[in-house]
């Protein structure tokens, strides 16, 4: 993964932070064949055209040395001085990884006790990289505790695109941790015996293998996760902006935190001012970006139009009662794959709200629609009939089992100190075959009152579907449970 | 098991307190012991830069002046007590080997 210039090359770092050994392998290699290196970034290491050189690298690490140092501490130039007086000259450092080469072949190396430098090595990754990888980890750890928790059913889950990918990436990033932590640990571990009892320095082990896989998994994990909520079977536009809102906040977060350090490095702020600012910031800058975020929703679910829907009117009926404001309502018109004169023929009531929203993600879709009377105070005679249903599309077939014992679990709906229920999923079996359907089931209250929700399960979908008000009760006929098979159980979806 | 922090002292930290009973800076510490064991112990700047400041934190040494970024470093009676502790155990390592080897010499012969 080299990215060539006539005098420059750019190679991504493929070694972990404490990988001292590894580091000096790979420079002194480099140096052999023309390269030198010229600065160590997080991700990409620049190297300068040279002649070829039998050259002598040492990578050590300066604990007390920090990101946010305005300037190099004393003690720090105190000790380039040191390892200058033996012919070292310092190349590069990030953070507390310091690069030095020596031409000379039979230097004095920068260290020669390997108690001190282990425990040198634990003392800046202590401060620094492991420091970063149990910040990561206990985030990842956090989020995908949220993600989980946020959702009240795994159908809810596997719906939600957006919280497939945070959940993919927060994965991978917490795997990312784990497995530099414990390779960290690892070495340590044996390192300070090794040191201690045998007097070497036990080197880490380069793993480029991991590094590699580490960089091709972040971008598979990435593309994935930025492509999940648009391989949905038709994703609106709320979904797009959703998208680049989310990209939007975390590149401006990274930029707003990034610039504020590097701009108080620049103004020589000392380093305690510029970590505590940092964190504030942000702190601040999280919590303003996602008001942003909120507000970014709350605007989408204000415009009909981006949420994908088609032709929706927004009217405002008269104050109810008098002296009350008036309500402001919106009429939706979405095709329905099946609608109440389909099942009773033509009504009186012509004013029907047909609401139709599909969200979910390659493994499962939700496909909500509704048919209802838009907006009244009380259900009267004149008003006509509603059907709303639900289907659930199950693209793996090893989903099917959990999202249909899903239907059967009770809801618990909980936001402490607010408030807690429990809706319990009464359904009782009852013939399948009216409904060509594989299994069905009817919602009984706890009165054990029969209603008009029936749950039918087919090869690859779940249709929940309720007549309220008008079947309480009631029995649909033959006619009306077949129509219901063919067009929602069997029938396309859009 | 990890052993506690300066319970014995390495050959590299034993050459560098016995160097600060004379008052020195970093670059002469390093030149003295080399000098004094004629080049087979050597201590690179990393090390002798941390060895400094652990002793430093621990009260063995003490810095007794800065001349632009050369800081020159004198033991303490904690480190001068530290390094005859090591020396005691040095020779009683020492007066083991002997006796030990004195007495299989006379059993061989």
């Amino acid at each position: 993964m080299k990215l060539f210039d006539r005098q420059k090359k750019w190679e991504i770092n493929l070694y972990s932070y404490y990988d001292h050994a590894g580091i000096v392998r790979h420079l002194e290699d480099m140096a052999r064949q023309g390269w030198q290196l010229e600065k160590a970034g997080s991700v990409f290491w620049t190297y300068r055209r040279c002649k070829p050189a039998e050259l002598r690298y040492a990578v050590v690490y300066f604990s007390k040395a920090s990101q946010f140092d305005p300037e190099p501490p004393a003690e720090q130039r105190e000790f380039w001085e040191l390892c200058k007086a033996t012919g070292w000259e310092l190349v590069t450092n990030r953070y507390q990884m310091q690069i030095f080469r020596n031409p000379a072949p039979d230097a004095i190396p920068i260290e020669t006790d390997p108690v001190v430098q282990v425990e040198n090595v634990r003392a800046a990754m202590k401060k620094g990289s492991a420091r970063a990888n149990w910040c990561l980890l206990i985030c990842s750890l956090l989020q995908l505790w949220l993600q989980f928790r946020s959702a009240y059913t795994i159908r809810d889950f596997l719906t939600q695109g957006f919280a497939l990918s945070a959940v993919l990436i927060w994965l991978m990033l917490g795997i990312k941790a784990v497995v530099e932590l414990i390779g960290y640990y690892h070495w340590c571990r044996k390192a300070r015996t090794a040191a201690e009892e045998e007097g070497v320095l036990l080197s880490p082990r380069t793993r480029k293998w991991w590094q590699i896989l580490q960089i091709l998994g972040f971008l598979v994990t990435v593309t994935l996760a930025l492509s999940l909520p648009l391989l949905n079977s038709s994703p609106s536009p709320s979904t797009l902006i959703i998208l680049a809102a989310s990209l939007a906040y975390a590149l401006l977060l990274a930029l707003i935190v990034n610039g504020s350090r590097q701009l108080m490095k620049k103004k020589g702020f000392s380093a305690e001012a510029n970590m505590g600012f940092n964190i504030l910031i942000a702190v601040i800058g999280s919590l303003v970006l996602m008001g942003g975020l909120v507000w970014t929703g709350f605007r989408i679910a204000k415009a009909p139009s981006l949420q994908g829907h088609i032709n929706a009117e927004t009217r405002t009926s008269p104050a109810y009662p008098a002296g009350d404001t008036e309500h402001t309502y919106t009429v939706y018109h979405d095709p329905l794959p099946l609608t109440v004169e389909d099942l009773v023929g033509e009504t009186v009531y012509k004013d029907y709200s047909c609401y139709r929203e599909i969200q979910g993600s390659p493994l499962l879709t939700e496909y909500t629609y509704k048919q209802e009377v838009p907006f009244v105070f009380s259900i009267s005679e004149q008003d006509g009939p509603e059907l709303l249903y639900e289907i659930y599309e199950v693209k793996l077939n090893c989903l099917y089992e959990p999202v249909k014992q899903s239907f059967f679990t009770d809801t618990v709906y909980n936001i402490p100190g607010r408030f807690k229920f429990a809706v319990s999923q009464s359904w009782t079996p009852v013939d399948a075959a009216p409904w060509g359907a594989l299994d069905a089931y009817r919602f009984i209250r706890e009165d054990n009152t029969p209603i008009g929700n029936f749950l039918l399960c087919y090869a690859d979908r779940f249709v929940e579907i309720r007549f309220d008000p008008w079947y309480d009760g009631a029995e649909p006929t033959e006619k009306q449970m077949a129509l219901v098979g063919t067009v929602l159980g069997n029938g396309p979806l859009s | 098991m990890a052993r506690e922090k300066f319970q014995t002292l390495t050959e590299q930290m034993f050459y560098v307190l016995l160097t600060l009973r004379e008052e020195c800076c970093g670059t002469d510490v390093m030149a003295r012991i080399s000098n004094l064991t004629q080049g087979r112990v050597t201590v690179g700047p990393g090390t002798l830069y941390n060895l400094l400041d652990s002793f430093q934190a621990a009260g063995w040494i003490m810095e007794t002046k800065t001349e632009g970024r050369r800081r020159s470093y004198l033991i303490t009676p904690a480190g001068e007590q530290a390094l005859a502790e090591e020396y005691q155990r040095l020779q009683i390592l020492s007066e083991d080997y002997r006796g030990y080897m004195g007495r299989r010499g006379e059993i061989e012969s």
